[in-house]
C-alpha cells in the first residue's frame, strides 16, 4: 500500500511536473488513449474497466490528486507523459509507431494530423471524461462509504496494483531482462558449442570422419584435426623419487651434450692441428726458398677456392712482351705427396700447357761433293731442365729450382716465339721454318736447326750416350748468344719503358727483334770475307807482285752517351749493359787495305747492311795519275771486274 | 689489415675465447638449482653446443690471423739494399771480349 502510494505520489509529482514542464501533456496522452498494447495506455483502459466494474480502488488512489487539481481534468490523472517524458526517444518512437499500427511511418506524423486527432479525441474524450468523472465521484463516495472493506480490497488492490505495476514497469525491465536472457542463451549456446568442439576435437583423433561432421569450420581451419588427445593425468605433487628421476634425466642430458661438445672440440682440435702443421710446413718452405727477388702475390686457387700465393716467374716485369703465357704459378701443397709445388696457371691461349720444352740447336755440316748433311754439333740440355728430372728426388721440395725451371721454360718458349717471328722475314736469306716448328738456317756449307724439343723427347733422353761431336761447342755458344740477345731485347724494352711513357707491348719485327740476324749477318759476312779475300788474291795479289794486304775489322764508333751522367742509375746501367752487345748487334764492316809498291791506295770495305746484304766499296787513289775511284757494289762479280780493271789499267802500268 | 687492426682482432678473438670457455665451464657444472626444469637442460644443451662452436670458430680465426700476418710478412718484405750479387761481376769490357771470342768460335774463325 505504502509502495503503491509512493508510486502514485510519484506519479502525481510527475504529473505536476509534467504539467509545469509540458506545454500540452494531452498532446501525448490523448492519442495514446485508444492503444491496447502499451501498459501505460492500459491505465485508462483499466480505468474504464474499473469504471465498468465499478471498482473504486483506482479512484481511491487517484481521488486525492483529482480532488486537488480538479481543473486539471481527470484525463490527466493517468497522463503517461511523466513516463513518456522520461523515456528516451529510441523507446518512444517505436511505441508511437506501435500505437499507430502497422504501415505507419514516423515521418508521416505531422502536426496537422495530430491536431485533427486531438480534436477527434476531444469530442469523444469529453464524452468519455464525463462518465469518468461520474464514475469517480461515486467511487469516491464508495470509498468513503465502504471503509471496512478497505483492507480486503487493499489486498486485492495490491495484487491488482502488483499486476498493474508489473505491467507498467516491465517495459524497461522487460527489455533488460530479455536482453539478459538472450545473453544467457547465447552464452549457453557458446558454451555448449565449445563443449561440442572440444569433444569433436578429442574424438577426431579416434574417429575423424565422425568428429569432422560436428566440428565448426573455424575450428577446422585453425586447429589441425586430431591434434588433441586425452589422457588421465594425475596432478599429484612430485614425489622425491620423481624429482630425483628428473635430476638424473637432466644430468644425463647435460653429460650427453658435454660429451658431444668434447668430441666436437676434439675433432676440431685434431683437424686444426693438422692444418696448422701443414700451414707451418708451407710457410717454413716459403721462408726457406722464396727470396725477396721473387714476385709474390696473393691469389685465390680457382680449383679449390682457397687462399693461396702466386709466384710470377714470367719475365713480363723484366721487359718481356710475351703474352701467350703470363708466367704465373700457384704455390700449393700437393695433397698426395704432401710437398710444396708450383703449379703454373695456364692461360686459355697459352700454346702448349704443361709442356716442358727447351731449345736445341743442331749444326749440320755439308758433306763435300754430296748433297747431304751430317750432324756435327748439338747444343746440350741445360742443367736447369735436368735438375728436377734426374736428381729431382732428393730436392723435390726445392721451390727455388722449380721456379728456375719454370723461368727457363718460359724463356725458351718466348725465345722460340720471337725467333719464329723474325724468321718470317728472312726467307730470302735461307732461313725457313720447317714443319711449323723448326727454324732452319741454311748457309752454303752448313745448316743450323733451331728447334723446341720436349724434355722427354727420345733424342734428348738418349743424349747422354751420344759421343761428343766437333761442333757441340759451337752449337752451345750459338744458343747462349741467342739467349743473350733475347735478354738484350728485354733490356731495350725495359729501358724504353723507363725513359718514355709509351709502352711498347708489341715488338716491331724489323727493328726490335734481333736474334738470328746478328748471328746470320756475322756468318754471312764471314763468308763474304772469305770470298773477297779470294778475289783479292786472284785479281790483285797474284797479279801485282810485292803487294800485301791487311784486313781490319771496323767497329762502329762507340757512341758515348753524354747524358749518362744525368740519367737514373738504373737506366745508365741498362745503357751500359746494352752497349756491351753493340758489336754483336751492329752490322759488320771489314776493311781490306792492299799495300802497293807506290803510294797508291787500294782499299775495299765490306759491309753488310741490314745484317745480311752485301755491299763492297772499292776505293782507289792514284796520286800520280790523279785517278780515284770510289764505287759501291752489291755483287762480287762487279767487284772482280772493277778490280781487274783497276789492276790492269793503273797498277800494272806503273 | 694494418697492425692496429691485427692487434684488435687478436684481442677480440682472445676475449671471445676466454669468455666462451668460461661459459662452457659454467654450463658444465651440475647445479641443482638449475636442474629443476627439464627445459633448462635442453637449453643448456643448445648453449653448450653453440659455445663449443664459437670456441672452435675463435681458434679458426686465430689461424686465419696468423695466416694473414704471414702473408703480410711475405708481401711486405723490404728489399735488401745493394742487391748486387758479388758472383756476377759486371765488367763490360770482359763481357765484350768474351762475346767476341764466342762469336769467333761460332763462326769457326780461329
Amino acid at each position: 500500500m505504502s509502495e503503491n502510494h509512493d508510486e502514485s505520489s510519484n506519479d502525481l509529482n510527475l504529473v505536476e511536473n509534467g504539467i509545469q514542464l509540458a506545454l500540452d501533456p494531452n498532446l501525448i496522452t490523448l492519442p495514446l488513449h485508444g492503444s491496447v498494447s502499451s501498459p501505460l495506455t492500459n491505465a485508462p483502459n483499466s480505468n474504464a474497466q474499473t469504471s465498468e466494474n465499478g471498482n473504486p480502488d483506482q479512484m481511491d488512489v487517484d481521488s486525492e490528486p483529482a480532488q486537488g487539481n480538479n481543473n486539471a481534468g481527470q484525463s490527466l490523472i493517468n497522463n503517461p507523459y511523466g513516463l513518456f517524458g522520461q523515456m528516451p526517444l529510441e523507446h518512444l518512437i517505436p511505441l508511437v509507431l506501435q500505437q499507430k499500427g502497422p504501415g505507419f511511418k514516423f515521418a508521416d506524423l505531422s502536426e496537422d494530423a495530430l491536431e485533427e486527432e486531438i480534436e477527434k479525441d476531444k469530442s469523444g474524450g469529453d464524452e468519455d471524461a464525463r462518465p469518468d468523472l461520474m464514475d469517480v465521484d461515486p467511487s469516491e463516495n464508495q470509498v468513503e462509504e465502504v471503509p471496512p472493506e478497505a483492507v480486503e480490497e487493499d489486498n486485492q488492490e495490491t495484487t491488482k496494483d502488483g499486476e498493474k505495476e508489473e505491467e507498467t514497469i516491465t517495459q524497461e525491465q522487460f527489455v533488460r531482462m530479455r536482453r539478459e536472457m538472450v545473453e544467457h542463451i547465447n552464452i549457453a549456446m557458446n558454451e555448449s558449442s565449445l563443449a561440442l568442439e572440444f569433444l569433436s576435437l578429442l574424438l577426431s583423433s579416434v574417429r575423424e570422419s565422425v568428429a569432422l561432421s560436428s566440428m565448426s569450420p573455424f575450428l577446422k581451419k585453425i586447429v589441425p584435426v586430431a591434434s588433441l588427445n586425452s589422457d588421465r593425468v594425475s596432478s599429484e605433487p612430485k614425489t622425491v623419487e620423481d624429482q630425483l628421476t628428473m635430476q638424473v634425466i637432466d644430468r644425463g642430458w647435460k653429460i650427453r651434450c658435454l660429451n658431444e661438445s668434447r668430441t666436437l672440440l676434439k675433432e676440431n682440435h685434431s683437424m686444426l692441428e693438422e692444418k696448422l702443421k701443414n700451414e707451418h710446413r708451407y710457410w717454413k718452405k716459403i721462408s726457406q726458398y722464396i727470396s725477396n727477388k721473387d714476385v709474390i702475390f696473393k691469389l685465390r686457387d680457382k680449383s679449390t677456392g682457397l687462399r693461396s700465393l702466386g709466384v710470377k716467374y714470367g719475365y713480363e716485369d723484366s721487359g718481356s712482351t710475351y703474352r701467350l703465357d703470363r708466367g704465373v704459378a700457384i704455390l700449393k701443397t700437393n695433397p698426395e705427396t704432401n710437398t710444396l709445388e708450383l703449379v703454373p696457371i695456364t692461360g686459355e691461349n697459352s700454346p702448349s700447357p704443361h709442356n716442358e720444352k727447351f731449345i736445341r740447336i743442331r749444326i749440320f755440316t755439308k758433306i763435300e761433293f754430296e748433297d747431304d748433311y751430317i750432324l756435327s754439333g748439338e747444343s746440350s740440355v741445360d742443367n736447369v731442365f735436368l735438375n728436377s728430372d734426374s736428381s729431382g728426388k732428393k730436392d723435390q721440395e726445392d721451390i727455388r729450382s722449380q721456379i728456375e725451371k719454370l723461368k727457363a721454360l718460359i724463356f725458351e718458349q718466348e725465345l722460340m716465339y720471337q725467333l719464329r717471328r723474325e724468321c718470317a722475314q728472312l726467307i730470302s736469306y735461307g732461313v725457313t721454318i720447317e714443319n711449323e716448328k723448326k727454324v732452319v738456317i741454311e748457309l752454303p756449307n752448313e745448316k743450323f736447326e733451331i728447334e723446341l724439343v720436349s724434355l722427354d723427347d727420345a733424342s734428348v733422353v738418349n743424349h747422354e750416350q751420344d759421343a761428343p761431336k766437333i761442333n757441340d761447342r759451337r752449337a752451345n755458344l750459338m744458343l747462349i748468344t741467342v739467349r743473350m740477345l733475347l735478354v738484350v731485347m728485354f733490356k731495350k724494352n725495359l729501358r724504353q719503358r723507363l725513359t718514355s711513357s709509351t709502352r711498347n707491348s708489341h715488338l716491331n719485327v724489323d727493328k726490335d727483334i734481333l736474334l738470328i740476324r746478328p748471328l746470320l749477318g756475322k756468318m754471312r759476312h764471314q763468308n763474304y770475307k772469305l770470298l773477297l779475300r779470294k778475289i783479292l788474291k786472284t785479281h790483285v795479289l797474284d797479279v801485282v807482285e810485292t803487294s800485301t794486304f791487311s784486313e781490319t775489322v771496323v767497329h762502329p764508333p762507340r757512341h758515348e752517351n753524354a747524358d749518362d751522367v744525368n740519367l737514373d742509375i738504373h737506366i745508365a746501367k741498362l745503357n751500359q749493359e746494352i752497349s756491351t752487345f753493340d758489336r754483336l748487334l751492329t752490322t759488320c764492316k771489314t776493311q781490306f787495305d792492299v799495300k802497293l809498291v807506290n803510294e797508291d791506295k787500294l782499299s775495299l770495305t765490306l759491309e753488310s747492311p741490314n745484317y745480311c746484304n752485301l755491299a763492297v766499296r772499292v776505293l782507289y787513289q792514284n796520286a800520280s795519275k790523279n785517278v780515284s775511284f770510289d764505287t759501291r757494289f752489291s755483287e762480287f762479280k762487279e767487284v772482280e771486274e772493277i778490280l781487274h780493271f783497276i789492276v790492269n789499267e793503273y797498277i800494272k802500268k806503273t | 689489415m694494418n697492425n692496429q687492426a691485427l692487434f684488435e682482432k687478436l684481442d677480440q678473438t682472445t676475449e671471445i675465447l676466454s669468455t666462451k670457455l668460461g661459459e662452457l665451464v659454467k654450463l658444465a657444472s651440475l647445479d641443482d638449482a638449475e636442474t629443476s626444469m627439464g627445459s633448462v637442460s635442453t637449453n643448456g644443451l643448445l648453449m653448450v653446443n653453440s659455445q663449443t662452436m664459437q670456441l672452435v670458430k675463435g681458434i679458426q680465426d686465430l689461424l686465419a690471423l696468423t695466416r694473414s700476418i704471414r702473408e703480410k710478412w711475405l708481401l711486405n718484405q723490404i728489399p735488401e739494399q745493394g742487391t748486387a750479387d758479388p758472383e756476377i761481376s759486371q765488367d763490360p769490357g770482359q763481357l765484350e771480349s768474351l762475346l767476341e771470342k764466342c762469336m769467333q768460335e761460332v763462326l769457326g774463325d780461329h
